[in-house]
Formats: C-alpha cells, sequence, structure tokens
C-alpha cells in the first residue's frame, strides 16, 4: 500500500488513504472485506488492480452489503440499516 | 415473540433494573446472545443506544427482569422495523456534537449513565450512551464527565475529516445540558 501512494489513517487503523491532485481514494478494510471509495475515479481502478495482482478478489460494484448492514441509495440519500 | 404486541417505549422509565442478591436467573447464554445481537443492530439504529447500553450491564449475570427488559426492546422494534439512517446533502460541513447525563441512574454503585451523539454536515454519524467509570458526586460532574466524551468524539472526527481532506473550517460546536 505504502509502495503506491497510500498512507494508514491515524484515526482509524483500518484506513487507508491517498491524497493526489486534490482528490482524495479511500481503502477501508475488515478482515476479508473492503470498501474503495473516493472522488478519483481513475485512481480507483488503479488501486483495484494493483490488489488484484496480489490477493484473489471479487469486485462486487457499488456498495450494497456491508457486514450485514444494507446500503441504499435513494433520491433522498443514501440510508443505512439492518 | 412473532406474534407479540408491539410496545411504544424501549424501557420503563425510572427502571430498577440492578443485579439483586434474590434475583431469579434466566437463560444467561439465550441472553448474551439476545444482547450481543442488539449492540449490533445499535450500529444503525441510535434509538435503541440507550436501552441496549442498560442491559449490557447484566451480561454477567442475568435475571429474568433483564431478561424482560430484553423482550420489550425486541417488542419496541417489532412496532418499528427496517428503520435506519440517512445521509444526504445539506449543503453545509458543520461538525456538531450533544451530550447529556443522568445522575446516580445506576441503584447499585451510583454511577451515572451519559450519551453523545455527533453530525457532521448535518447528517447523524456516532452516537453512545455509556455508564460512566467514576461515581459523579453531583450532577455538575456528571454532565461534565459526558461533555469529555462528546468533545474526544468531535476531536476524532476532527482527526479523521481532516485527513480525508474535508478539515471542518468553522468551529465544532458541543451542546450540552446543565
Amino acid at each position: 500500500m505504502k509502495r503506491i501512494g497510500y498512507h494508514q489513517g491515524n484515526s482509524d487503523h483500518t484506513l487507508f488513504i491517498k491524497r493526489k491532485n486534490e482528490r482524495v481514494t479511500l481503502l477501508i478494510i475488515y478482515v476479508n472485506d473492503m470498501i474503495v471509495t473516493g472522488d478519483d475515479v481513475d485512481e480507483i481502478k488503479r488501486l483495484q488492480e494493483c490488489l488484484s495482482t496480489k490477493f484473489e478478489m471479487k469486485d462486487l460494484g457499488g456498495l450494497k452489503y456491508f457486514l450485514g448492514i444494507e446500503v441504499a441509495r435513494t433520491k433522498n440519500g443514501i440510508y443505512l440499516s439492518q | 415473540m412473532l406474534e407479540c404486541k408491539p410496545v411504544e417505549s424501549l424501557i420503563v422509565q425510572n427502571h430498577h433494573l440492578a443485579i439483586y442478591p434474590d434475583q431469579v436467573p434466566t437463560n444467561k447464554e439465550r441472553y448474551q446472545r439476545l444482547v450481543g445481537r442488539l449492540i449490533y443492530l445499535s450500529h444503525t439504529r441510535p434509538d435503541i443506544a440507550y436501552a441496549v447500553s442498560v442491559v449490557s450491564q447484566f451480561m454477567h449475570a442475568p435475571s429474568e427482569d433483564h431478561m424482560t427488559a430484553v423482550m420489550r426492546i425486541l417488542s419496541y422494534l417489532k412496532g418499528a422495523p427496517g428503520k435506519g439512517l440517512t445521509f444526504k446533502r445539506y449543503g453545509h460541513m458543520e461538525v456538531k456534537g450533544f451530550t447529556d447525563a443522568d445522575w446516580a441512574g445506576n441503584l447499585t454503585d451510583r454511577r451515572s449513565t451519559s450519551g453523545y451523539f455527533t453530525f457532521v454536515a448535518g447528517n447523524l454519524v456516532t452516537w453512545r450512551s455509556k455508564k460512566q467509570n467514576v461515581t459523579a458526586r453531583s450532577s455538575a460532574e456528571a454532565e461534565y464527565r459526558g461533555m469529555v466524551h462528546g468533545i474526544c468524539e468531535l476531536l476524532w472526527l476532527r482527526t479523521l475529516l481532516t485527513e480525508v481532506g474535508f478539515e471542518p473550517k468553522e468551529p465544532m460546536l458541543l451542546y450540552c445540558d446543565n
């Protein structure tokens, strides 16, 4: 992670951050589940490609479920429920 | 539980839940399993935070009365299922915290319970209800101890927001009760 420009967050050790050209990319990990987010679409793609060369991974697309919590996107915002 | 009647409130007001020497023990494994699930549910249900913090104080020696309190939470959930949190754009990036405390709410050790919740950009993001770890000798002390937890959370939020490139521009506000 360090080699490709990420640093471990101080506020949360499971959060990895890369800031480049006013854009941010975030990777948050819980054991074997992770979320990649940010406003740098190219960097997100690069990160996914880099990680998949090191680990066997599955891209589940836009966030729908994480650790039993449902994430729904509606016109009124993002809704979290279980 | 599937056929239970929904209740309006999560927990009885001025409840006397405590560990009594003559209490009737309940099935401990079942109690711990249920409360464990309620704790996980409280990650997306701020409304149950206080009630869950109360029942989780009796994990090591649960009684029939404690189990009744758990069942009441389940009955409440039955009347308000599927609730969650909405995150939306409010057009600002304010960070706010709110705290409150009771005084000597726990009958056994006279410790107070305090709670806080924080808003980032108008959205509720973190909250907690917790029995304090020191016996406060006045309601003001209980409130101050509660504010400390609220402030710690705000400072952590500031660190996190700064790390991800959203350092709060305005001072973060803490609202308390006295």
